[in-house]
Order: structure tokens, then sequence, then C-alpha cells
């Protein structure tokens, strides 16, 4: 039952949360660079959009589309819900006057994470935009060349499986030049069904991201194929209304009801997605949506490509921050990203060769990585995948904005960003403005020097591991998923770190707001000196996260989520229980204390999912451990948890998968316990 | 070793560098320059969507020159370009004396900007190939750069295709480069 951000507000409104709208893309827009005047906007459908339109021009036509044949870009768009109007900058992320004042009390806790927060609903309404742009050359054509490029406009954050129709339908509108073509771009992805897309919920969300089982909560997809067949069968027998998922095998409309539940019981391929069709030019295309994504999960992009940037980034930092770089000049690039995520400083990403599709893939993977998928939230609203210099006004009224540029006169503004990469030639600069030049801290051999400029300062054993457990994953060609499970295991660690951070230093933690004094919270360390040293070296980040948007959020959702809890003896932290049994060597007692903790709550479907989820790194291992406890009550609590999660529809495959040795345990445990339950009886 | 020599070279003769903003309306050759200076050969460019940049090394200074777009709705942008900016290159096309005035308002809008204050401006009377091409003397004229106070500058006649000028062009410019510390 630990809550996690974003539980409460789908501010992503229309996505796969509520698929009751029938648009899956609201606008089609076409724009062109004209060789008098520059980027215009040429065709919009099925009318033209309340906004900017030179703005959109402007983003659609990235800078360098001359030197190459096609590119994608990515820039969001808020539509603001009283005026109806498209904003380039969220109203969330504006710097106010509100904001201003409230960093005006550094240090301590924030007060406000103690009120509900009066209006759950966002202002504004994020909007996708998916833009590809395609420049052809020839001779015969004037200037030599000509540029065009079409987008659309749409609430999925999953917006890349459109790619390929983007494709086809600017290939076409080279030839038509005619509205027609955004016409059928804009019936076809509109024709996406997703109305049997599963409702999953944000623990379902939570667990189904965390395990590579292909088959969890194949349930709800059932529900909806057996639904799909009746549908299908019941008098109208066109071929067309089959759902693409329905592996047709033999069965021919005639076969009875056994055989179609047969088929659609093995229809589900992969839980992590929903496969539909998209029909275009009268051909079906199939398409994947994912179901386990998340407000900061946006679009296809590749966090290996991210990592690997960083990795290759080894250059010493040449000024330094207490934030940034904790360990010195020589703090690997992958933790100052981080830790410049986390601090809400402003993130600029460089290529200047690169497509700009690939600078935005930076962007985007950037907002995955602090967000550690669902830990934390509130970083796309900031991001500016890809942008350029005419919106450097924008920019810079966005505090602790992430954008990506293709264009490196952004390097000759330090007041511009706090931190700058570049993704090409892989460089890493803090800005000078908010930092010290290591060069001048080591001549005046001051206080600075010796604070964190200085290489002396060990790095920490979980921050050296991490470093080089994502530099061989990535090495032996681990997958996406893995990568990204490894990352936000990282995340969540720094908010449990920060958790125990202010129970030691403000005595009371609004990352867990209702404490329960009975119970501790937050991370698990096995020794106390390495508390104490973590705490001091995270310190700086942690205070800085602490005046920060997603800290805010955090502590919000938390607050919300305890608050719904009924039982306060059931608000305690599962994590933390667990990190228990995992790290530390406990007495009889602890170990008992623990582990009756874990399993005698009362888990609701949620709670359930949590506990999945926060265990199927090590598949239950460890709250197994208690079935071999001396003490026979733990025992029988720890095989009566794991019933409940063999019951569980989804739990079963965790018992399935649990190792041997375990799982006869289990099963004796059990029936030792049936035998003393009816002994007791006789 | 090889890097050490060059240190050794950049002390001696001193690490040269300057950055150079070439700006103009659209279509008057400023691509075309920056291509034939880099690879010393007439490329057929296209309109440039936002800029080029690139490295022209010569007389062991590194001319670092971006190359903007010049179509009107993009001029707003220019001025992001100006920080750091020692040398400004003008590119006019000569022969369109439809557009001499255009250009001339948007010559000393730049000028006059502060960030702009100390830099060399010279101006590329380019296309002087075609038949109706003004002379440089006209374009000095029509420019009205003698109105320019306290301003080095200088107009060269040029011809982006085969390179016609752009020598002397740079060559003025490093003559005149502030000396770089």
């Amino acid at each position: 039952m630990l809550p996690r951000s974003g539980d409460y507000v789908p501010y992503n409104g229309r996505s796969s949360v509520n698929n009751s709208s029938p648009l899956h893309t609201d606008y089609v827009l076409v724009a062109e660079f004209d060789l008098d005047s520059g980027p215009v906007v040429r065709h919009q459908y099925p009318e033209p959009i309340d906004g900017d339109h030179s703005l959109m021009a402007e983003l659609m036509l990235p800078d360098q589309s001359h030197v190459r044949e096609e590119d994608w870009t990515i820039f969001f768009l808020y539509k603001n819900r009283n005026s109806k109007k498209f904003e380039y900058r969220s109203p969330e992320s504006s710097i106010t006057e509100n904001d201003k004042t409230s960093e005006s009390h550094p240090g301590g806790l924030p007060h406000h994470s103690y009120q509900q927060s009066a209006e759950n609903l966002p202002e504004s309404q994020m909007y996708y935009i998916l833009n590809l742009v395609n420049t052809k050359f020839g001779e015969g054509l004037k200037r030599g060349a000509t540029v065009k490029s079409m987008c659309i406009v749409t609430t999925h954050p999953y917006f890349h499986i459109f790619k390929p129709f983007l494709l086809l339908a600017l290939d076409e509108y080279f030839t038509t030049l005619s509205i027609s073509s955004l016409k059928n771009l804009y019936d076809a992805i509109n024709s996406m069904d997703i109305t049997l897309l599963p409702n999953l919920n944000f623990s379902d969300k939570l667990l189904l991201s965390s395990s590579m089982q292909t088959q969890l909560f194949s349930e709800k997809f059932e529900k909806t194929v057996t639904k799909a067949p009746l549908l299908n069968f019941s008098g109208n027998q066109s071929h067309q209304q089959k759902p693409s998922y329905y592996i047709d095998l033999k069965a021919s409309e005639g076969q009875g009801l056994e055989v179609r539940k047969l088929v659609s019981a093995v229809a589900v391929r992969d839980t992590h997605f929903f496969e539909s069709t998209v029909t275009f030019s009268n051909i079906k295309i199939p398409v994947k949506v994912p179901t386990a994504i998340f407000p900061d999960s946006v679009g296809d992009f590749s966090l290996i490509r991210l990592l690997s940037t960083m990795l290759k980034i080894t250059q010493p930092f040449l000024v330094v921050h207490p934030e940034l770089t904790i360990y010195g000049p020589r703090t690997p690039a992958i933790l100052v990203l981080i830790y410049a995520l986390l601090t809400q400083k402003r993130i600029l990403f460089v290529g200047y060769n690169t497509p700009s599709g690939e600078v935005a893939n930076h962007v985007l993977a950037a907002c995955f990585l602090v967000s550690g998928g669902s830990i934390l939230r509130s970083f796309t609203t900031r991001a500016f995948p890809y942008t350029d210099l005419s919106k450097v006004d924008d920019l810079l009224l966005t505090d602790g904005y992430i954008a990506g540029v293709k264009n490196p006169a952004f390097g000759h503004h330090p007041s511009w960003w706090d931190i700058i990469c570049d993704v090409e030639n892989c460089t890493m600069k803090i800005s000078p403005d908010i930092g010290i030049s290591v060069a001048n801290s080591k001549f005046n051999g001051g206080y600075s020097a010796n604070n964190y400029a200085s290489v002396n300062v060990s790095v920490n054993s979980v921050d050296s591991q991490f470093v080089s457990d994502i530099k061989s994953m990535i090495m032996n060609h681990y997958g996406e998923t893995t990568l990204r499970n490894r990352c936000s295991e990282y995340i969540s660690r720094f908010v449990r770190i920060a958790d125990v951070y202010e129970q030691f230093k403000y005595n009371r933690s609004a990352l867990w707001p209702l404490h329960n004094p009975r119970y501790n919270h937050g991370y698990v360390w096995n020794n106390e000196v390495q508390r104490n040293q973590d705490l001091a070296l995270y310190s700086p980040v942690i205070e800085s996260w602490m005046q920060s948007k997603s800290y805010k959020y955090m502590t919000d959702d938390r607050l919300k989520m305890l608050t719904a809890i009924n039982n306060e003896n059931d608000i305690f932290d599962i994590e933390h229980q667990l990190d228990r049994l995992k790290c530390q060597l406990l007495s009889d007692e602890e170990a008992t204390e623990a582990i009756l903790l874990l399993c005698e709550r009362a888990y609701d479907y949620d709670d359930l999912n949590y506990l999945l989820a926060f265990s199927s790194a090590d598949n239950l291992f460890y709250l197994a451990y208690g079935l071999f406890h001396k003490n026979v009550r733990v025992r029988y609590a720890t095989a009566e948890i794991l019933k409940y999660i063999e019951d569980h529809p989804t739990g079963r495959y965790f018992i399935q998968e649990l190792n041997r040795f375990q799982l006869l345990a289990y099963y004796r445990v059990l029936k030792e316990k049936e035998k003393d339950l009816r002994s007791i009886n006789h | 070793m090889g890097s050490s020599i060059s240190k050794m070279m950049a002390k001696i003769f001193g690490n040269r560098e300057m950055r150079i903003l070439m700006l103009g309306l659209d279509a008057a050759g400023k691509t075309t320059i920056l291509y034939k200076l880099k690879l010393n050969q007439g490329i057929q460019t296209v309109p440039t969507v936002g800029f080029n940049v690139e490295t022209v090394t010569y007389k062991n200074i590194k001319f670092n020159v971006w190359d903007v777009g010049g179509q009107d709705k993009i001029r707003p942008l220019w001025r992001h370009y100006f920080t750091g900016t020692q040398g400004l290159i003008f590119v006019v096309d000569s022969a369109n004396h439809k557009r001499i005035d255009e250009a001339r308002q948007e010559l000393h809008r730049i000028i006059e900007d502060r960030e702009m204050k100390d830099a060399l401006l010279l101006v590329f009377a380019n296309k002087q190939d075609l038949p109706d091409a003004m002379h440089p003397k006209e374009v000095t004229e029509k420019l009205k750069l003698d109105t320019l106070k306290g301003r080095t500058w200088c107009v060269v006649a040029s011809t982006a295709k085969t390179g016609e000028g752009l020598v002397e062009g740079l060559s003025w410019l490093s003559a005149n480069v502030p000396d770089v510390k």
C-alpha cells in the first residue's frame, strides 16, 4: 500500500485511463518552409487550431531540416480549460510570484503538504504533437529543395504507435498537396478501437511495469476478449469485426462456445500491450497500445540511448556545484544528471548533427529516468523535447525546464541553462552562473575546495554499484525494461533516504505524513555509520529536492494515500519491513515482528499489488523466509499470506515462480496448519 | 605528442579564434559562401532551415562562421546570435535592386544592437557575375554605410559560386581582428 505519486491525478486526462473519448488525434497539420517568408502552416484539419500558428510552424520545421531527408520531432502543447486556447507552456510549470514567495523559506518542511490541495483537476490538458518532416531535393525544384512536415495533435502519451501512418500520409501529401491527405490520416487514427482496453489502475500498472511476466492481469483482458466474440458471433458474420488479437486457428463461426473460449484464453500474448488496429486506406494495420505507462513515460524513447550517452561523458567537470557534483569534478555524469533533474535545474540537451528526434529522445528518457517510472511526476510538464531559439523566452519562464535543441548557439548563453549536455560530443557542463569553477577553487585552496571540489570524497558503494551495473548491463545488451527497473530502483532509494533524512533532521517527514510511532519507515541500512554518511552525503540534494515541484506532488499524493487507509495499524511502510528482512541481521523478536506485521495486515486488492510489486525483483524470496521461522505462528502467518497471494489471479504467477525449496516448504506448512486446525476442531 | 606540439604552436602563434555571424536577406548566397570557404567548392545549396555553422581556418585564425536563414519570419531570431559575435558578414544580392532597401533596414537594425557595438562589419556585395549587379560603391551608398559612426567596416565584391572575393574578405577580417589574449 505504499503510495506512489500520480495515484490520484490522472492528469493526462484522456489517455488510457479514460478511453471513452472517441478521438485519438484532435488535429492534423501540415507546415512548409516557404522560400520567401520561412515556416508557415499550410493546412489544418478538421479546423484551425486555436493557438499560435507561427509557433506551430517553427516547431514543425526543426533546425537543419535542409540537411536530412527525414526527421521526427515531438513537442507538447497545453489547452487551458477555460480559454480553450493552446499554449506552449504548462501553466503549472511557469515561474510565478507564488513560487518566489514559497522559496523564501529555505530549509524546513513545506507547510502545504499537510493541507489537501484544493483542486485536483489540473488547469490544462496536455497534448502531444508528433511531427514528421521530409525534405525532397531535386534539380527541378525552386532553390533545389522543398521541406514539408505533417503532425498529429493527440492526448495519448503513446503517440509513437501512429508513426507508420504519419509516414504514409506525408508521403501521400507530397503528391496530392491536398487537405484530403490530412483527412485520411485523421480518419485512420480515429478509427482505432480501444473501448476494450482494460482499465488498469495505478497499482495494477505498477505491478505490471515491475514484472516481465506476460500474463499478469490477463483475466482483465479475457473479460474483454470473451465479450468480443459474443459481439462477433451474434448474427453478424462479418469477418471485419473480429478483433485482431483473436487467433483464428480453425475456429469458424459454426463452432461451439468452448472452442471460442479456448481461443480467447490464449489470445493475449503480452498484457503489457493491448492490440488493436488502425484502418489506413482500407488496409488494417495492427497497433500495440502500451498498458502499463505513467504520466512521465511519454513516447518510445530509449533509456538505454540516454544512459549510453551519459557513460561516454568522462571528462571532469570544470565547474562544480554542491547539489550536483557531490563527489567533486569526477562525479559520474549520470549521477549529476539525476541530481540536476531532482533539484529542478534547467537542463538542456544539444545535438547539432543529431536528428531532432534523437535529441527529443534524450529529453523524454530523462523525464522517465528521474520519475523512476511511477515514483515521481511532473517532469514532462516542463519538458520541451524539441525546441529552438525562437522559444527561448518560453524556456526562461519555465522553472527547471528539460529541453532538447539542435542549435549549439545555446551554449553561448550560460545564463540560459544550469546544465548543458552535448549528446553528440558527449560533454556535460555546469553553468558558471550557478557553480564554482574548479580552477578558481583550487587556486584559492579555500573552503569550497575542501567541501565539494575535492576528489577525496569516496564514492558511496551503492552509487558506484549503480554506475557499474548500468555500464555492464548496457555492454551485455540487457533489455530496456531491465535498465528501466534498475534506474527506478535508484530513484526509489533516493526518495526513501530523503524520508529518513527528514525524520532525522526535522523529526517528521512529509514523505510519510501519517506517522505511526510504532513503526519506522523509509530506507533501511545495515549499519548506522553508513546511514549517517549517506544522510550527510545526500543532504544538499535532498534539501534542494524538497523545494521542487516533484517533491510537492509526492508529499501531496502520499498524504491522500495514507489518509485513505481506515485502520491506523495498517499504516506502515511495506517496503521498509521487506527491506529489514533483506538487509539487516534481525533478532528473533525483530524478525517475528516484521513478518507478522507483513503477514497479518489486512490487504485489499491494491495493497496486494503493491506488496507484489515491491517483492517482484526477488519474487517473494524474503517474505517466504517466514516459512522457516522457529515460531510456528510466524510460519502459519507466512503460509496464510502466500495462500492469499496464490488465490489472487495475479499473485498465482508469483507463487508458481517461487524457488523449489520455498514452494515445497509452503505446501508443507500449509498442510501442517490445516492438520492443526482440524485437531483443534476435533 | 601531436597535441603537445599543437599546444606549443598555439603558445607561439597565439590561439586565435573568431566568432563570425553571417546574415542577409533570403537567397543572398550566405550558405554558398560558407561552404565555398569551408570546402573550397561550390555546392548546390538549398534554403537554410534554421542555421548552419562551420569552422574555417585561415591564416592561423579559426573562424567560427554561423550562417542563419534569412526569410522574413525568422529574422527576429538573429538577435539570439549576437552575444559574443566579433564579426558580422552581411551578404547582399547585388543584382536585386528591388530589395536593397530592405537589406539596408535589416543591416542597420542589426548593428544598432548593443551586443553588436564592437563587431567588425564585412559586407559581401555578392552575385557580381550577374549582368545587372551593382558596383560595391553603389552598394555602399545604398546601404548608407557612411552614416555609421565608429564602426570598422568594409565592402568586398564577391561571387560566391566561383569564390571570387571571399578570401579577400576573410583576409580583411583577420587583419582587423582585435588581439585575442
